[in-house]
């Protein structure tokens, strides 16, 4: 079941954020096993500063999505996400603590079919922007 | 003229396509790296009682598999004579179909749908345009990866 704020959100509504443990070497390994992105950059210092011209490992841009997927699966049932699309802005490294923030931009009510567009945004905790995006969500009111 | 980064007559490339096992173990530890906590994500018979055949995946873990299910998952930068260190990801769209459930043959058709460069060659951004379905050839997602090139 779709969570009772998404059935009355209304256009401007800004969603309830979620906010992210800080990111650790150890979520990026495990990021790199789970997801086949075995990119040295993303788990080994001594490569990202020597050959990655980066201070230390850098996140995988596509785990700060899969935690803009976690927001919106906290939202409503995977199978209701009709699209999802980010662009990356900012790097993220161990220690960046991610808030994602939703915003209602438009709804309509067709057939039953309650479908929500979303804006996300992806923020660090000294404010920097990591990511931002939009995303559609379609449920079945009953 | 400079020899551009990006070769713009790549636009157009198929790549191989690539059919892979959605395999229930790969999923939980993707679910459990991303912060998953649903048990549709972990549990068969809950994602069952859901509806869905088997554990789900999360949103996007489907474009993982293109990597999972090649040997390389660097081949089509290396055939495109593009250099890895030189990568950065752009942006990242999914459009969805059905579910993607655990013990899905995932078969991904792929190709470069466009090539283009933006302050006066310093970045190229190539668009990769991926189709994936399953093996009732039902739609999945239809994914665009936009990887940016960074002249050295």
């Amino acid at each position: 079941m779709p969570a009772p704020l998404l059935l009355n959100a209304r256009p401007g509504d800004h969603l309830p954020p979620m906010q992210f443990a800080p990111l650790t070497r150890h979520d990026f390994a495990l990021y790199c096993g789970g997801s086949g992105d075995h990119n040295p950059l993303h788990t080994d210092s001594d490569f990202a500063r020597e050959s990655g011209g980066q201070d230390d490992v850098i996140g995988h841009g596509m785990l700060s999505m899969a935690l803009a997927g976690r927001f919106l699966t906290a939202l409503a049932p995977v199978d209701a996400l009709e699209s999802c699309a980010v662009r990356f802005v900012g790097k993220t490294g161990p220690g960046d603590s991610l808030t994602c923030n939703g915003k209602v931009i438009t709804r309509e009510e067709t057939g039953g079919i309650l479908r929500l567009a979303l804006n996300l945004m992806m923020i660090e905790a000294h404010g920097r922007e990591i990511l931002n995006g939009q995303a559609i969500i379609a449920v079945r009111r009953s | 003229m400079s020899v551009p980064t990006v070769n713009p007559a790549l636009i157009g490339l198929q790549f191989p396509p690539v059919a892979v096992v959605a395999e229930a173990g790969q999923m939980r530890l993707f679910a459990k790296a991303t912060g998953q906590t649903d048990p549709v994500f972990f549990d068969e018979r809950a994602a069952q009682g859901a509806g869905y055949r088997a554990i789900v995946a999360p949103p996007t873990f489907v474009y993982t598999l293109l990597s999972i299910g090649r040997d390389d998952p660097y081949d089509h930068f290396d055939r495109m004579g593009i250099t890895l260190a030189d990568t950065l990801h752009g942006s990242q769209s999914f459009t969805y179909g059905v579910p993607l459930c655990a013990g899905d043959t995932v078969r991904f058709e792929w190709s470069v749908a466009d090539i283009y460069e933006k302050k006066d060659g310093e970045l190229t951004f190539v668009v990769f345009r991926i189709n994936a379905t399953n093996h009732r050839d039902e739609m999945i997602a239809t994914i665009e990866n936009v990887t940016i090139v960074v002249k050295r």
